[in-house]
């Protein structure tokens, strides 16, 4: 195989790599190509919007960085949620300011804690019996459209896969409160950055608000729900708003991404028809394809810290104070480890990519994400071998620093249905 | 073959696991847990493959 993203972007646009903005659709587009020059450059670049930001690219170097909490502290909101493009720093909104409480955001020794009573709930013993479910629910997506001939497999089957396996699956909540939550996600208004993290986390508090008080009068179930609502940091108890707060960060953290990856994965096997084949004739080939997909294009490719102590690295000098975004989706294309780093190669090693993160804040979630990214694309294969990608493909990211496309229509040979009773998962 | 398991490190990826489940768990807290000390002959080649998984680079072969 020797595809890259160039046939994507449209060749290779010159970008200075030092204005980098990652709410720009024109780097957005182009972004594996400004890694690539980020990369050609050195492993820590300087990008002047928002204030200033250093762009981890090198292996090693998101490596080190991520496993340092002490010099390299999650207590970090995204560029856009505290800075205007041209640096001029604003307070938080509420929502952003409440994700600094949870999970993601707070360092050790305050994370373990909240971290260990979430991980059994994630492992793979855990997460094994989902797997019948989301192949069922795969199925009931693809015959809402297999008669038809056509969908957008962004909104008709990537997305909704994804809530209903975080939804039903993780968080127990029924799978009618499902399109409420389509409802807010898709009337997001846009901003002046496009839609942001801060605006999804908006969006969807009253949402989660009303369905945990709801549990709250429920039997317990002993899941994720009941495990935060007993949660303790130095005895105390997590407040409401923040176990909320939490909730919030798990739908945000599961839902986009998982569903960006299983759309990518088929926007890239919609004009990689060889490979596309050869998986659709061997699923065994499956599992290990996903991997150097997740290296390809892992959704999460930017997370914050801030520098708290001045330190070196990769040949920069960082201050204290100083911000920094890991570029995961850059280090999984590092060309000091891949050779040909943009070339999905079936039978590279992939074991080293990042795309899950790394250190204290890796993906709690990358069982479940695996196994439905392999689910989802081992149902689509066996249904839709073969499809034909339509026009108005439309490839940015909705939310921030997650990749994927947010249209993805296509075209294939109309099926007939296979669910005989419905769950009622489709929109 | 021994096998060596820095706990620190460990995030609990579970790639060793998914490798090697003859040689690792997951303890009650979702971090790795190693099931011997002492590698048979058989599982060294799995061993091997889990110590080069693991994304933390938290579990190194010693002779």
């Amino acid at each position: 195989m020797g595809t890259t993203e160039s046939d994507r972007t449209g060749g290779c646009p010159v970008h200075d790599i030092h204005q980098f903005d990652m709410y720009d659709p024109a780097y957005v587009a182009a972004i594996f190509d400004v890694f690539a020059a980020m990369h050609a450059e050195g492993p820590v670049t300087r990008a002047e919007p928002y204030g200033g930001w250093w762009i981890i690219t090198g292996h090693d170097e998101v490596f080190a960085a991520a496993r340092d909490h002490r010099t390299f502290s999650r207590q970090t909101e995204f560029p856009t949620h505290r800075f205007t493009r041209d640096g001029q720093e604003f307070p938080p909104n509420p929502a952003s300011a409440i994700m600094l409480r949870t999970l993601i955001s707070l360092d050790p020794p305050a994370h373990k804690p909240v971290r260990v009573a979430l991980n059994p709930h994630f492992t793979p013993a855990a997460i094994a019996p989902y797997e019948p479910n989301i192949r069922a629910y795969a199925n009931e997506l693809i015959d809402s459209f297999s008669e038809r001939g056509s969908c957008d497999a962004w909104l008709d089957f990537a997305q909704p896969l994804a809530h209903v396996v975080i939804f039903a699956e993780l968080l127990h909540c029924p799978v009618e409160r499902l399109a409420d939550l389509w409802a807010i996600i898709e009337n997001l208004p846009p901003n002046a950055n496009g839609h942001t993290v801060d605006d999804l986390l908006e969006a969807m508090a009253e949402f989660v608000t009303d369905f945990v008080l709801w549990r709250k009068e429920q039997p317990p179930l002993g899941d994720v729900i009941d495990t935060l609502l007993a949660t303790e940091i130095n005895g105390q108890p997590l407040s409401l708003d923040v176990v909320i707060a939490n909730v919030v960060l798990i739908l945000a953290a599961g839902v986009e991404t998982t569903g960006s990856v299983i759309a990518t994965a088929l926007d890239f096997l919609g004009r990689n028809t060889e490979l596309r084949a050869q998986l659709a004739a061997d699923p065994a080939l499956l599992e290990q394809a996903c991997e150097e997909l997740l290296r390809l294009f892992g959704s999460v490719q930017l997370q914050p810290r801030t520098v708290m102590q001045d330190t070196e690295l990769g040949g920069q000098q960082l201050k204290r104070g100083d911000r920094v975004l890991l570029a995961y989706g850059a280090a999984s294309r590092d060309p000091k480890l891949y050779e040909c780093p943009e070339e999905f190669r079936l039978e590279r090693d992939t074991k080293s990519h990042v795309a899950f993160g790394l250190g204290a804040h890796r993906c709690i979630g990358s069982n479940i994400a695996r196994l439905e990214f392999r689910v989802a694309l081992e149902e689509w294969l066996r249904r839709i071998p073969v499809y034909e990608l339509g026009a108005g493909h439309v490839y940015r990211r909705k939310i921030d620093h997650i990749h994927g496309p947010v249209a993805l229509p296509l075209t294939f040979p109309a099926s007939t249905r296979e669910t005989a009773a419905p769950a009622g998962v489709a929109r | 073959m021994k096998l060596v398991l820095d706990t620190d490190a460990c995030q609990g990826h579970a790639r060793c696991l998914a490798l090697a489940p003859d040689l690792f768990d997951l303890d009650a807290t979702g971090y790795a847990l190693l099931l011997v000390a002492t590698v048979p002959p058989e599982l060294e080649a799995a061993a091997r493959e889990a110590a080069a998984a693991c994304p933390e680079r938290a579990i190194a072969l010693e002779p």
